[in-house]
């Protein structure tokens, strides 16, 4: 993959002559602890920061929101994203099978993704609920991004992966440095350490290989246990930037909205009439598991769990998906 | 770029009362619109909601579409109110229909029940236009009671067509007003003659009566491969996007509703 080098200071005037000619979107220190995406402005570009880990809010949003008109169609204005870490990138390549694949493509869906370019980084660190290493992932971007941030002391190692990329960084190029072995080797080791940390943080939970054989067996009984705790707010699902499920609504003119729905919930399966495939909490608790592990790995190819964490950390009743996988392991 | 939640404009030109809580609209879409028997429209009510529904009149049938609904929950009950010449959406058609071409030189064995006789009645309509590809024909229909039975006035006409053999079965009635069986539609396969080696069956009713339909079909010797079901889920988008039809790995949005019995009969929550 073609490389180049950019300083910090580099960095930021290029942040600044984007401010703009796109909605550049950056991440931002909330809390001390966490990250967030906001737009980036004059004001508080030297606050905008890339992230040791990923963000709070899920990726998703920027692509598939909340609440959102998809009759009739709007269009989008260009923009950035910055600071994009490498379970998310895992989680919109799994989006686009699910809106872009098959038979129909998602008109908003489409827009949105053709008008944002994406700028991904290394992680640096990790989470306590991070475990993307033990779930077929890697803490650095390896695919799906424009063009990706090493950091290194005092600057980045800059990767550029599609033609729009390469455009950003050819009408910048002054800002641009060529990149040396030694930046290399740094960033190498940098991805290396950020990948042991992550085994370390996550070594007492063991779950099987094949986590789409660990969720067939019925085992009505633990994951009734396991639903036990679950009070069904679905905020792990919408904080799940792989879940897509949707309810539409309507308005006059025959406008129509979507917004995020879940499996979670007790009505959503339910048909007119009031049959209901899955009445029970176990049942749609069970579901979930074998959506993300079972289902899309037989439609697409890949579990949809990358292993961002944000479903353990956004769990009122701390449950948390590695102990429930390594417990179906057992 | 083109919207695929966009819904075309049809207007009510039609209203049949089939039964106390069953309804036939006939629908003039303002753009053409066609469909292979089986599959599913979205209806839409302006500002109220959509719902999937399998038309009811024959494909061959172009220039207006008819839509058999039953009232049992909010958008239903809001159709039911409305009146000819209204204005209402329509998106689709979606999913897979009935393969009719693995049916020809065959005995079709239909087995349905109640409001369930509305996408059968498309697909037999399907059937009797093109009667000669078909070694026979068979309805078995059943409804809860003579009053519930729908499209009353077309079984006559059907009655009447060579090659189509049709049965049909209430649950319970007084006395004296129904001289043909009495009893779950299942029973009804009891009567029937088929030739098990050059058979197909498709099933289409309520949830309850798919499941004891289909295990009766397997009773009688049917196998699993030549077992069709008309599968009711809470379709949605209708385009495999929004989740809410998911049956195991499949969406019966585009991979049904017309599902072969034999790729999903090992589901666990087949008949939940």
């Amino acid at each position: 993959m073609e490389n180049r080098y950019i300083n910090n200071q580099n960095w930021q005037n290029f942040l600044l002559s984007q401010i703009g000619k796109y909605d550049v979107f950056s991440l931002f220190s909330q809390d001390d602890a966490d990250y967030n995406y906001s737009r980036l402005t004059t004001q508080n570009l030297n606050t905008s920061l890339i992230g040791k880990y990923r963000s709070t809010i899920p990726l998703k949003s920027f692509f598939f929101s909340s609440i959102e008109k998809i009759v009739p169609l709007s269009s989008k204005k260009q923009r950035i994203i910055i600071g994009v870490k490498a379970c998310e990138l895992a989680h919109l390549q799994l989006l686009d099978n699910m809106f872009l694949g098959g038979e129909y493509r998602d008109p908003v869906y489409e827009e949105a993704r053709k008008n944002t370019l994406i700028i991904s980084a290394d992680c640096t660190s990790c989470k306590n609920s991070c475990f993307c290493s033990i779930i077929e992932g890697l803490p650095y971007p390896t695919s799906g991004f424009d063009i990706n941030l090493r950091p290194i002391q005092n600057g980045f190692v800059v990767e550029i992966l599609s033609e729009k990329g390469r455009k950003l960084i050819d009408n910048n190029k002054w800002l641009f440095q060529d990149t040396i072995q030694n930046h290399l080797d740094e960033s190498e080791r940098n991805r290396t350490e950020v990948n042991e940390l992550v085994l370390k943080v996550n070594k007492d939970f063991k779950f099987a290989k094949l986590l789409n054989e660990v969720v067939k067996p019925p085992k009505a009984d633990l994951w009734k246990e396991v639903a036990k705790e679950c009070v069904e707010c679905g905020g792990c699902r919408f904080a799940c930037s792989t879940c897509y499920c949707f309810l539409i609504g309507e308005t006059k003119n025959f406008e129509k909205y979507r917004f995020w729905d879940a499996c979670q919930f007790k009505g959503y399966a339910r048909v007119a009439g009031g049959s209901n495939p899955r009445s029970t909490k176990e049942k749609r608790y069970r579901n979930f598991y074998s959506c993300k592990m079972n289902y899309r790995k037989e439609n697409f190819g890949s579990y949809a769990c990358t292993g961002c964490g944000r479903c353990i950390e956004v769990c009122p009743a701390e449950i948390d998906i590695r102990k429930v996988l390594t417990r179906l392991s057992e | 770029m083109k919207n695929i939640y966009q819904p075309i404009k049809a207007e009510v030109v039609n209203i049949t009362d089939e039964s106390s809580n069953i309804k036939t609209f006939t629908l003039k879409p303002s753009e053409k619109f066609s469909f292979v028997t089986g599959q599913f429209i979205e209806f839409s009510l302006n500002g109220i909601g959509e719902s999937p529904f399998t038309p009811s009149s024959s494909p061959y049938k172009t220039e207006t579409i008819d839509v058999t609904i039953m009232r049992a929950g909010y958008v239903t009950e809001k159709i039911h109110q409305l009146k000819k010449g209204d204005i209402v959406g329509i998106r689709g058609p979606y999913g897979k229909g009935y393969p009719i071409e693995e049916m020809v030189d065959k005995e079709v064995l239909i087995l349905g029940g109640g409001v369930g006789m509305a996408p059968l009645r498309s697909f037999l309509l399907t059937l009797v236009k093109q009667i000669d590809k078909f070694k026979k024909v068979t309805l078995c229909y059943g409804s809860k009671s003579p009053e519930d039975i729908i499209y009353k006035s077309e079984f006559e006409d059907w009655k009447k067509i060579k090659k189509l053999d049709i049965l049909r079965s209430v649950d319970k009635c007084p006395e004296g007003v129904w001289k043909e069986s009495v009893g779950v539609v299942t029973c009804l396969l009891d009567k029937v003659k088929v030739d098990l080696k050059n058979s197909v069956a498709i099933v289409c009713g309520p949830p309850i009566m798919m499941k004891f339909g289909t295990k009766k079909l397997l009773e009688v010797g049917f196998s699993p491969k030549n077992i069709y079901l008309s599968m009711e889920k809470n379709m949605s988008c209708g385009l495999g996007k929004c989740g809410h039809c998911q049956l195991g790995p499949y969406f019966v949005c585009k991979d049904g509703p017309v599902f072969l019995y034999d790729k999903i009969k090992d589901l666990e929550e087949l008949w939940d």
